[in-house]
């Protein structure tokens, strides 16, 4: 078996007192797209310097096609960035710029001329290469940032959330050029952000990461549907929680309402992870949380409650409803029934096989 | 029409000028006032006085100063000594600024740096001119290390010679280009030398092609800026000249201040401002030049 | 609204410069001098016994002669200063420029002490009056020059090669330096090229513009002989230096350090008595003690080591002393600077 085009085994970095990666592994192959998702300080950006060169880890390896780039200066390595400020040259016209990185690796003036042309077509910007970066728009400038980048046709590109500075409407655009072009060129992508929709909509494979370290990788389905830890449920969409505790016979109770509902599904065992009290938690995704018209509704774990809010988001109704002590959440098509208001008595329920369980206390 | 109902202030511009100015005004009237002076008004008396010669006016000041080969030999010294201090303090101001901006990461050691590098300003010539005859003099600090450590076998001459002036010169003026060439390249975004080690470019081509280019308007203002103030510089040259080298500030000084004919000197003043500016607007055009390509 | 904001900033300015006067006219005297200890010396010799008498302040306006001249030049319509102290030379510029004012010896009693030679005049009036000479003589390092010269030739002796300093015109006593030299050389007084082509043959260590400058020559062993102020001389001496100071057999060029009443000035009776408090035996007395200036008041006696000082070395007097005439110095000065640049200062 080839080895793996990008390879990253236990990666550490300090920043003074700060621990901004705390053992990090990844591997990525061949013309994957990947997304490092996570809140900020939670140590992606840091692995996308350390990759690139910019950086360089107190510990660990970092190879690619199975050659150890880890003492390499950046202009040694195989792959290209794209920054989240394009960071173009503002000293050179557009063509220029993209000519840049061909000229650095010893190809003549006209062939880099040419090569740049067909990098600009790329990004359908062919008329603006006699243009300097501040004449351009942004979103223009991301596209040449873009062009100059994959101009020298690498293996691996990096990018450092380089919608982020564009409006809405463009960015949802971006994103679905930036995927096309991906597939179009089968250069693989590692992309950092912060918006989780953008990391589900293109990315084959998200990497959740928190506090330096990667709690979960897997695609946008896997890590919404089956979160591995707390943290990726919390983060990844909305969540109801449902505090859990074990029954003594290897199975759990979880707090639905007044109510201790037996679990038998797959969960993860007691461990470093369920704390003293060997706690678990379930988690409920708002649109398994269904308002139901009887409480015996066959296949459903019911309970009645009473709606505290009604929110309408367009296409969408979320129905805060209170059970017991919590506050469950309730998503549903469509605009809200008319005789849905605060304080209808209401019944909840979900089939026992949509909830997903996990290790540790409920989210607070 | 909408945006003018709701008086939206893009919309108006033609109004919003004047009462800008009119604003403006008061503000611009100190400066303006300072402008007109303490340099227009001197400016013009240099010029008018030089245009007169026994009480008409007459171009014959300027026939003194520029048909006379004396003169344009002493230009030539004058030019030659700022051409070679510009050189010097570029060649030694240009890696201390990257030190300082680039390299070093404590912000007290750069601000000690930056003091220590503004100093020479503070002091006084008399001071100066003593420290010099201490460090450059024939039984000075430099001549008896390098006798000391027998690199030369009797004294080399520093003071009175235009390699004496330079040295004092540089000295000076070093914190000009520093500070120059610092600003500018503070202001170079670091993610464009990343950019371009990204793109392939060892640290050196990186230099060259991205720092150095963005930085080049920096150290052309520094450039203008130290061989203006080497070209028109009295005092250093006055202390370290010993008398023997004549520069045309030294002309200017003794016209003004010993001799008291001012229609000369004014005359000397106004070439040495001439020549100067011409040279200063050849660099400025080569640095332009040199900024747009790639 | 705008015409009113500009009458405020009006009204404001003029406040602003009519404190910029001395506030206090009457209690105070402003008074031009050198810096240094030349202006210390002023200070403890004249401006404090002054003080004392009359109760008015004295407010010192330091300067060179030069500069000193210029801001009379620029003040001549209102002068802030009342009394100024200029060198020879200088003063006879000022009184061209005519920003003196004359003396009358009515206000000045003591003007009657002063030696003729001291008491300079202009059209019958006295423009300004000496408070004492100085000249440039033999100045060496006694540690290097074993045996005291006694010839302004001895500059020339092989041994002081390249360590002899000489005033340069910037200086002002540059230009009589050369008449003077051309003087004693027996050279024709309208040809000075021979004394130009003798110059040239002397390896000196500089030329000095300022007396400082001749003084850290002298300090730092760059110049070993040459020439120098006797003020300057025998303050680096009195620094525990070893500093010598001779009076060749050709004698010294000589000049003084003169009082001018400013014309014009609103205060010019008290600037009278000022002068007149620098004319008394007392203060020249004490600027002979202090800078060792020849005394221009006669019948000052002053001790045997101050008198040993003094610029016309031991048992001479004020008759010693080449005094040239700085009208001729000043007309010839643009002709000898431009000569001493193309023949002297340069490589």
């Amino acid at each position: 078996m080839p080895p793996a085009l990008l390879s990253i085994r236990d990666l550490g970095k300090r920043f003074g007192g700060f621990h901004a990666l705390k053992g990090v592994s990844l591997e990525v192959e061949h013309g994957e797209f990947i997304a490092l998702l996570g809140p900020s300080g939670c140590g992606k950006t840091t692995l996308l310097r350390c990759i690139a060169g910019f950086l360089t880890p107190d510990s660990g390896d970092i190879r690619i096609g199975g050659d150890s780039v880890t003492r390499l200066p950046p202009h040694r390595r195989p792959l290209n960035t794209v920054f989240q400020n394009y960071a173009l040259f503002p000293h050179m016209s557009v063509l220029d710029n993209i000519a840049y990185g061909p000229r650095r690796h010893g190809v003549p003036r006209g062939e880099a001329a040419e090569r740049a042309a067909q990098a600009l077509q790329l990004v359908g910007l062919e008329a603006l290469g006699a243009r300097y970066p501040r004449e351009l728009s942004g979103g223009q400038q991301q596209r040449v940032a873009l062009a100059r980048a994959v101009v020298n046709r690498p293996k691996l590109l990096l990018l450092d959330e380089p919608l982020s500075a564009l409006d809405m409407k463009l960015r949802k655009r971006m994103q679905i050029e930036l995927k096309h072009l991906q597939e179009k060129l089968g250069i693989a992508f590692v992309f950092v952000t912060h918006d989780q929709e953008e990391a589900m909509s293109m990315a084959d494979r998200i990497v959740v990461m928190n506090r330096g370290l990667i709690e979960q990788v897997g695609s946008g389905t896997a890590v919404y549907a089956t979160p591995a830890t707390r943290f990726v449920a919390e983060f990844i969409g909305e969540a109801n929680f449902l505090p859990g505790a074990a029954d003594g016979d290897g199975g759990l109770r979880l707090a639905f309402g007044t109510a201790a509902v037996p679990y038998s599904g797959p969960h993860p065992a007691p461990g470093p992870g369920t704390g003293a009290g060997g706690s678990r938690t379930g988690v409920l995704r708002p649109e398994h949380l269904e308002l139901l018209d009887r409480a015996d509704a066959p296949g459903f774990l019911t309970e009645r409650g009473i709606v505290e809010d009604v929110i309408n988001t367009g296409g969408q109704t979320l129905v805060m409803v209170r059970v017991g002590d919590a506050l469950l959440a309730s998503r549903r098509l469509g605009m809200p029934g008319a005789g849905l208001g605060r304080g209808t008595q209401v019944v909840v329920g979900f089939r026992p096989e949509h909830l997903h369980v996990v290790a540790g206390e409920p989210v607070p | 029409m909408t945006a003018a109902l709701t008086g939206d202030p893009a919309t108006v511009p033609a109004a919003a000028p004047p009462t800008a100015l009119r604003r403006a005004l008061p503000l611009l009237a100190a400066p303006v006032a300072f402008f007109v002076a303490f340099f227009a008004v001197p400016m013009v008396v240099v010029l008018s006085s030089s245009l007169m010669a026994g009480g008409a006016p007459s171009l014959a000041n300027y026939a003194r100063v520029l048909l006379d080969q004396y003169h344009w030999d002493v230009l030539a010294v004058t030019f030659r000594i700022a051409a070679l201090t510009t050189l010097a303090v570029t060649l030694l101001g240009y890696p201390l600024a990257y030190y300082l901006v680039r390299v070093v990461s404590s912000n007290a050691l750069r601000r000690g740096c930056v003091i220590l590098l503004l100093l020479p300003l503070f002091t006084s010539n008399i001071v100066r001119s003593f420290g010099w005859m201490i460090l450059l003099g024939r039984n000075g600090l430099v001549n008896d290390t390098l006798v000391g450590i027998g690199l030369l076998e009797r004294p080399i001459r520093f003071l009175g010679t235009e390699t004496g002036i330079v040295i004092g010169l540089v000295y000076i003026l070093l914190p000009f280009i520093v500070l120059a060439v610092g600003n500018a390249l503070a202001t170079v975004d670091p993610t464009l030398e990343e950019a371009s080690a990204d793109l392939g470019s060892s640290p050196f081509t990186t230099f060259w092609t991205v720092t150095f280019p963005l930085c080049l308007p920096g150290l052309i203002a520094g450039v203008i800026m130290v061989f203006t103030l080497a070209a028109s510089a009295y005092v250093t040259p006055a202390l370290l000249s010993g008398g023997k080298i004549t520069v045309f500030p030294m002309l200017i000084f003794q016209q003004y201040s010993t001799v008291f004919d001012v229609h000369y000197g004014g005359a000397l003043s106004i070439t040495l401002l001439v020549f100067t500016l011409v040279l200063v607007a050849l660099a400025g055009r080569i640095g332009n030049g040199g900024g747009n390509r790639s | 609204m705008t015409s009113l904001r500009a009458a405020t900033c009006c009204a404001a300015l003029m406040a602003g410069a009519a404190f910029a006067q001395p506030a206090a006219a009457q209690t105070s005297l402003t008074v031009a001098w050198y810096g240094g200890n030349w202006g210390e010396a002023f200070r403890a010799c004249v401006a404090e016994p002054f003080t004392k008498a009359t109760g008015i302040k004295v407010v010192p306006e330091i300067g060179t002669s030069t500069v000193t001249l210029a801001k009379l030049q620029q003040q001549k319509a209102a002068p802030t200063i009342d009394v100024a102290w200029m060198d020879g030379g200088i003063s006879e510029l000022a009184q061209a420029a005519g920003v003196t004012g004359a003396i009358d010896p009515q206000a000045v009693p003591n003007l009657a002490k002063v030696s003729p030679e001291a008491v300079y005049k202009a059209d019958g009036a006295v423009f300004a009056v000496g408070t004492g000479y100085y000249s440039l003589g033999l100045t060496y390092n006694t540690q290097k020059v074993k045996t005291p010269p006694t010839s302004w030739n001895d500059l020339w002796n092989p041994e002081f090669a390249g360590a002899v300093t000489i005033p340069s015109p910037a200086n002002s006593s540059g230009v009589p330096f050369i008449l003077f030299l051309n003087k004693i050389w027996g050279n024709p007084a309208n040809d000075l090229s021979k004394t130009f082509a003798k110059l040239k043959t002397l390896d000196t260590a500089l030329y000095f513009d300022s007396s400082g400058a001749a003084s850290n020559a002298y300090q730092s062993g760059e110049a070993i002989i040459g020439a120098h102020f006797s003020v300057g001389a025998w303050d680096l001496a009195d620094k525990g230096l070893p500093i010598g100071f001779a009076v060749p057999k050709e004698g010294v060029w000589a000049t003084d350090a003169r009082l001018h009443l400013v014309k014009g000035t609103p205060r010019a009776a008290e600037a009278a008595r000022f002068i007149d408090t620098a004319l008394t035996p007392q203060a020249s007395a004490c600027l002979a003690e202090k800078l060792y200036l020849g005394p221009s008041v006669q019948g000052v006696s002053v001790a045997p080591d101050i008198e040993r000082k003094l610029p016309w070395g031991v048992g001479g007097s004020v008759r010693n002393l080449q005094l040239f005439n700085w009208a001729d110095i000043n007309r010839d000065r643009g002709a000898i600077t431009d000569a001493w640049n193309r023949e002297l200062a340069r490589q």
